[in-house]
């Protein structure tokens, strides 16, 4: 192909110059150029190689249906693989490297893969490769085959992308002819109309033309539909893809202006969508014809009125049908040689060496440089198909056109078979009414299969030949998804648009069925490649899951706290400097032999209140709650109807019609919801009322031997001295409630505190300031976590899993004597339930001061006869015994007591031994210290 | 993206919703004996019918449960009811 650029025609701007390299040589275009059109108007010829034969490849298409084209293009510091040089936009600077061919597209090392082609049918890879692994042989046919190189820095995935959410009543996609018209009557009909187009600017093929619509010149019928609808109040989006089709009503629309820009995601739903996406070349099936220099007669036009690029000196016709009468002329008046070849003169074949030389055709001989192909003309119906429309064959064009489809989209102009301007300006005119195509306004000239000589090429990018499909045909690959990917026809960057119906063609010819029966493969979003980037937008890191913060936040990190995520809430891990493991048995020691202060806010803290609140609650809960009296708290576990742990807590009986639930504290909504399904389902919801009250109310917990003693210091307006372990009393703080409940997660005497979340600071500082004479200190999480293994308080989820039912945990009391249905009884009584063999939360020590590895397996057996009988839950070094502990869930495990087993950890084995899975303060002593 | 209309609260994106169970189970009443069958088929036996599926779902904004009836197969949603219906202007 010796492509030229026009000296006046096209839309580029001449005096704007935009300089750019192409495999590092110095070139320059227009502002207005893509990357394909300025790499032709500088005579490239060979741009792209293709995927597995390594054959030479020129532009083909007009935009996204292009497949040989494909670039690495470094833009500044941002890198960009894979771009598709007919719908890039050229930008200054750009470093454009050629992809799959090496050094470059044009002198390609690999090209003599090609001559091997006899040896490389589809399936090849499959075949060949199986023994001994196909891992073997993976990098280097990866190496060979791969597309697009990442140079692994400077991507551009720190852009932010942003993301917008918006709905309009009617949605017109694709600003053509057709497109513009439905935009104006729906503007007309009172819509609110947003129309989109994934091109720059509007007018689809008519864009840069010099013909006429409805006896107008195009270029001001065009100007007028814009003024028209921007005084209607409808917006036009241009370079916004609408990409795909989602549940009701959804469309996705990408918008960026270049391949710089930010980009956006639109998430669009809609009343009514038009679908004016117009329709593209079929390419023409003949002896190479996948030559530098054949290409789209659509593309070819889009080149020439767009960027004034001319396809040749010499340009061939061959054109299937009588869609493009005026192109000859337009070729013609630009200069070109043009030759209109006769399809039903016989088959025709293209020869050259690296590109188009000349076309036979029986005995006649055409010396040309391009020439322009189009077998049919195929509608863009992916996102028809994607909202839920059908698609049918029309055997006498050979293509698909809508069939039956949802009542929110229409289909106009082109994509319709609306082939003529007439037709399809009318089809836009009475969109709601789906104008029916008419057969007579379209012609075929050949409907004969081409059965020439030399390979006939289907998917370009992806080297799938006609006899490739025959093959797969023949070894029972027919149906399409297999044929798919078999040959790996349609799998390219271009997604088969191009070369979807030649196949299904020729697997039907094959097969000796009508193509309707053959089917399609389904379309699926997105519509073109978009970049993950995009999806993701701003949401990443704090912006996509914000942690709950606490009220006492400042104060925490005032204290030097490390404050680390749990549960969904940013806590204190622990405080001040030193290294971690030293702060938290300091922290736990103090716990141990002081007063310690905690901030356990993010408690759950459900209230559950009415008549019926008791009853429900004792429904709920696996103990029995109904013997609870004000006052009082009870530890207890709810299960699921499955029997399993669903949560542990405590339950406090405020009064008889008064209830607070607390839960763990990653847990609080789960329980929330839990609890509000059963109210509404299964009871009466006037009788019961459920407010979780967690952010409400902030809650400080001082536990230890002078936790006591610094409560009964303080004035809390009630009597403290005879508040007993697990019992609960109300008083005043500083004029507002508190709540002060007995309840310990660490095995020491604790008060856990609760006030109005706006007195949390002045709580958190008189308890510090009191506290004092006492060496009060508070301690973060990590060391909770250890207090609480110390004395084998269990965490759900950690110390349990999707197994675990409370007689595993030790709590069979319960199972055996509570007379009322809770949820998940009958659960607890079922074979596996009662079972022998059931894992059970044991502890385990060991010698020496390392702590054992969470999740180390408690294995039985030698060798191959291994098998693991548990795992380790929860392991930590104990300051208090100065050894480490942990917690396991072991099959049988309240049988194995004092045994020794083998813990096996990632090859290491060591001998330890099962204990109760309490490990300090065994009597129950440290409650009352 | 599919969008549910909340009784209460009209029409609301999916990620807003809570699937509860298929609608029509009794819960058995464990007071009286159940057969290990009777019990297992409540727990775990559900129609997931291709079409029409009434469902009890609930809008995790406002915690409220509700009846929905949608066509599994092109998503319509058909009927959305209250459990609470009688209470509900």
């Amino acid at each position: 192909m010796t492509s030229f650029r026009h000296t006046s025609w096209g839309q580029v701007d001449r005096q704007k110059s935009i300089p750019f390299t192409y495999h590092g040589k110095a070139m320059s275009g227009y502002a207005g150029d893509t990357v394909a059109s300025a790499l032709m108007a500088n005579g490239e010829t060979i741009v792209g190689r293709s995927f597995k034969y390594h054959r030479p490849r020129g532009f083909w298409g007009a935009s996204w249906e292009e497949p040989n084209g494909f670039f690495d293009i470094q833009v500044g510091q941002q890198h960009f693989t894979n771009c598709q040089g007919t719908s890039t936009q050229l930008l200054a600077g750009m470093s454009i490297q050629s992809i799959n061919g090496f050094p470059s597209a044009r002198y390609d090392i690999k090209g003599g893969l090609d001559l091997l082609q006899r040896f490389m049918p589809a399936g090849f890879y499959y075949k060949t490769f199986m023994a001994p692994d196909w891992h073997l042989f993976e990098p280097s046919i990866r190496h060979m085959a791969g597309m697009g190189r990442l140079n692994g820095e400077n991507l551009h995935a720190d852009s932010l992308s942003q993301k917008q959410f918006r709905n309009v009543q009617t949605l017109v996609v694709g600003a053509g002819i057709a497109g513009l018209e439905a935009a104006y009557q729906a503007a007309k009909a009172g819509q609110r109309v947003l129309l989109v187009d994934d091109k720059a600017n509007p007018g689809g093929s008519y864009y840069g033309g010099q013909g006429l619509i409805e006896e107008q010149a195009s270029a001001d019928w065009i100007a007028q539909r814009l003024a028209a609808l921007q005084a209607m109040g409808a917006e036009v989006m241009l370079s916004t893809t609408a990409f795909g089709i989602y549940d009701h009503q959804l469309v996705a629309l990408a918008q960026q202006d270049n391949l710089t820009s930010t980009s956006k995601l639109i998430k669009l739903r809609v009343e009514h969508l038009i679908i004016a996406t117009g329709c593209i070349d079929r390419p023409l099936l003949f002896a190479n014809n996948d030559l530098p220099g054949i290409c789209s007669a659509h593309a070819a036009r889009t080149w020439l009125q767009s960027y004034g690029i001319v396809a040749g000196q010499r340009i061939g016709l061959a054109i299937n049908h009588r869609g493009y009468a005026e192109l000859s002329k337009q070729f013609t008046a630009a200069g070109a040689e043009v030759v209109d070849i006769n399809l039903n003169n016989g088959p025709i074949s293209a020869h050259g060496w690296r590109q188009l030389k000349s076309v036979k055709q029986g005995r006649q001989q055409h010396q040309l440089d391009s020439l322009l192909t189009s077998a049919s003309l195929t509608p863009v119906l992916s996102l028809w198909s994607q909202a839920g429309g059908q698609l049918k064959w029309h055997a006498q064009w050979q293509t698909m056109l809508p069939a039956d489809g949802p009542a929110w989209c229409h289909v106009v102009g082109s994509a319709a078979g609306h082939f003529g301007d007439a037709e399809c300006l009318h089809s836009s005119r009475h969109y709601a009414q789906r104008i029916p195509h008419k057969d007579t306004a379209f012609v075929i000239v050949n409907q004969q299969p081409n059965d020439n000589q030399g390979r006939q090429w289907v998917d370009f990018q992806n080297d799938v030949t006609s006899k490739d499909i025959a093959l797969a045909a023949r070894e029972n690959y027919t149906s399409v998804e297999h044929l798919k990917r078999y040959t790996t026809l349609g799998m390219a960057i271009d997604q088969g648009k191009s070369s979807n119906i030649n196949a299904l063609m020729l697997m039907a010819e094959c097969t000796n069925k009508p193509v309707a029966a053959v089917g399609t493969t389904k379309f699926r979003p997105p519509f073109t490649p978009q970049p993950l980037s995009m999806y993701r937008g701003k949401s990443s890191g704090k912006l996509l899951n914000p942690p709950k913060r606490l009220p006492l936040e400042q104060e925490h990190r005032h204290m030097q706290a490390a404050l680390k995520e749990y549960g969904g809430w940013l806590r204190p891990a622990w405080y001040g400097t030193q290294a971690w493991d030293q702060a938290v048995n300091q922290e736990v020691l103090h716990a141990r032999t002081k007063v310690a202060l905690l901030d356990a806010t993010p408690l759950g803290k459900i209230e559950v209140m009415g008549p019926d609140a008791k009853a429900f609650l004792n429904f709920v809960y696996y103990n029995n709650m109904a013997s609870l009296t004000a006052g009082q708290i009870r530890y207890g576990f709810m299960l699921t109807e499955k029997g399993v742990v669903f949560d542990d807590g405590v339950l406090t009986c405020i009064n008889n019609h008064h209830y607070l639930v607390s839960c763990s504290s990653s847990h609080a909504d789960g329980v929330e919801g839990w609890l509000e399904a059963w109210r509404q389902d299964g009871h009466n919801p006037e009788r019961i009322f459920i407010h979780n009250t967690t952010a409400q109310w902030a809650t400080l917990t001082i536990t230890g031997p002078a936790a006591k003693s610094l409560m009964q210091s303080m004035d809390w307006g009630v009597d403290l001295d005879n508040l007993a372990h697990m019992q609960f009393t109300q008083g005043s703080f500083k004029q507002h409630p508190v709540r002060i409940a007995r309840v310990s997660f660490t095995g020491h005497t604790s008060y856990e505190i609760s006030v109005p979340s706006s007195q949390a600071k002045s709580l958190w500082h008189t308890l510090l300031e009191q506290g004092k004479p006492f060496d009060i200190a508070p301690i973060g999480l990590e060391a909770l976590s250890v207090l609480r293994a110390e004395k084998g308080f269990i965490i759900i989820g950690k110390d349990t899993d999707g197994e675990t039912m409370p007689q595993d945990l030790g709590f069979a009391g319960p199972l055996r004597n509570k007379t009322q249905a809770y949820i998940g009884d009958r659960s607890l009584r079922l074979e596996k339930a009662q079972g022998t063999n059931r894992q059970q939360l044991v502890g385990i020590t060991v010698n020496g001061q390392q702590p054992l590895a969470t999740g180390a397996h408690i294995v039985t057996g030698e060798l191959e006869n291994k098998q693991s009988i548990g795992y380790v839950t929860s392991s930590y070094f104990s300051p208090t015994l100065n050894a480490p502990i942990a917690l396991a869930l072991v099959k049988n495990g309240h049988q194995r007591m004092n045994q020794k087993v083998t813990v096996f950890n990632q090859g290491s084995q060591l001998i330890a031994t099962v204990t109760q899975p309490t490990f300090v303060d065994l009597e129950g002593n440290f409650i009352d210290a | 993206m599919q969008q549910f209309p909340c009784p209460y609260c009209g029409l609301r994106n999916e990620t807003e919703f809570h699937f509860a169970a298929e609608s029509g189970k009794t819960r058995p009443d464990t007071n009286t004996p159940i057969d290990d069958k009777h019990w297992s088929d409540y727990l775990y036996q559900n129609y997931n019918p291709k079409g029409t599926s009434k469902e009890v779902w609930m809008h995790l904004a406002c915690r409220e449960v509700f009846l929905m009836t949608r066509d599994t197969v092109n998503m319509d949603v058909l009927e959305v009811q209250a459990l609470r219906g009688e209470h509900h202007d």
